[in-house]
C-alpha cells in the first residue's frame, strides 16, 4: 500500500499537508473562542419566553449571536483545510493533531481577561500530558511510512 | 442532565461526521478526472452533506455544554474521540494504528482525565 517516499518528496508533502491541517486546527480554536464569547453575552430566562419574544430581543442580543455566527462561519472553513489535509494524511494520526487546539484554547481562555478563566495547577499538568501524547501520535510508524497514503 | 445529553450527542455526532468526512475524501479520490476540483466534487456529494448535517448538529448540542461548563474544562472532555476515532479507523478504513500511537492516545487521554478532575 504505502512506497517509501524519498527525502525531497517527503519534505515537500509534509509542508503541503501540514498548511491545511494547522490552518484546520487554528480556525477550529478561533471558533471555539468566538463561540463561547458569545455564549457569555446570552440572555437568561427563568422559563421559555416564547420564539416570538427571542426575535424581538435579537437585535439587543447581537454580542451573543454575531460570534457565534462568526465561530460557525471559523468552523465551516476549517472543516474544507481538514478534507484538504485527509487527502494526504490518514485520519487516525490527523484527529490526535486536533488536540493541539486544546493548548491554544486553554492559554486563550486565561490570557483573554473577557474569558476570566484561571489556570489551575492540574490544567498545567493534564495539557502537559496531552502534549506529551500528541507528540507520540506524531512519530510516523517506521514499519509503514504513512504521510503518503 | 440536559449536558451530558448534550455532550454525549456532540461526541458521538463528531466521531460520524469525521468518519463520513474521511470516507467522501477517500471517494473523491477515487473518481477525481484531471483538472477537476476536489471541491467542487466533495461538494456535490450527499455524504458529504451528512456530515455537515452531523456536523451542525454536534455544534448545536455543544452550544448547549458551552452555557453551562468553562470552556477549558468542557473541551477536554471531547477527547473520547481520540480514541474512539483511531478505533473506528482501524475497523472500517484498516488503517494500521502502531502500537506507540495507542501509548501516545493513552497519554492523551490521561491528560484529559487529569484535567476534567480540576
Amino acid at each position: 500500500m504505502n512506497q517509501r517516499p524519498n527525502a525531497a518528496m517527503t519534505q515537500t508533502t509534509m509542508t503541503r499537508t501540514m498548511i491545511p491541517l494547522f490552518l484546520s486546527i487554528a480556525l477550529v480554536s478561533i471558533a471555539q473562542l468566538l463561540m463561547k464569547f458569545g455564549m457569555l453575552h446570552r440572555p437568561t430566562f427563568s422559563s421559555w419566553p416564547g420564539f416570538a419574544y427571542l426575535i424581538e430581543i435579537l437585535p439587543q442580543y447581537s454580542a451573543m449571536w454575531l460570534p457565534v455566527l462568526a465561530g460557525i462561519g471559523c468552523y465551516g472553513i476549517s472543516v474544507l483545510c481538514w478534507m484538504k489535509a485527509l487527502q494526504q494524511v490518514r485520519l487516525s494520526v490527523a484527529y490526535p493533531m486536533l488536540s493541539f487546539s486544546y493548548l491554544i484554547v486553554q492559554l486563550a481562555a486565561v490570557i483573554i481577561p473577557v474569558f476570566n478563566e484561571t489556570l489551575q495547577p492540574q490544567r498545567i499538568v493534564g495539557t502537559a500530558l496531552l502534549m506529551v501524547g500528541i507528540c507520540l501520535c506524531a512519530i510516523p510508524d517506521i514499519r509503514a511510512p504513512e504521510t503518503h497514503r | 442532565m440536559t449536558a451530558i445529553v448534550a455532550l454525549t450527542l456532540s461526541i458521538v455526532l463528531t466521531l460520524v461526521s469525521q468518519l463520513a468526512q474521511k470516507q467522501v475524501v477517500d471517494d473523491v479520490q477515487r473518481v477525481l478526472a484531471p483538472g477537476q476540483s476536489a471541491l467542487m466534487l466533495s461538494l456535490s456529494r450527499p455524504l458529504f452533506w451528512f456530515a455537515m448535517l452531523c456536523l451542525g448538529t454536534a455544534m448545536l448540542a455543544w452550544l448547549v455544554v458551552l452555557g453551562q461548563f468553562d470552556v477549558g474544562k468542557a473541551y477536554p472532555l471531547l477527547s473520547l474521540n481520540y480514541v474512539l476515532v483511531p478505533l473506528a479507523c482501524r475497523v472500517l478504513f484498516h488503517e494500521e494504528v502502531p502500537p506507540l500511537r495507542w501509548i501516545g492516545i493513552g497519554v492523551i487521554l490521561l491528560g484529559v482525565i487529569v484535567m476534567s478532575g480540576s
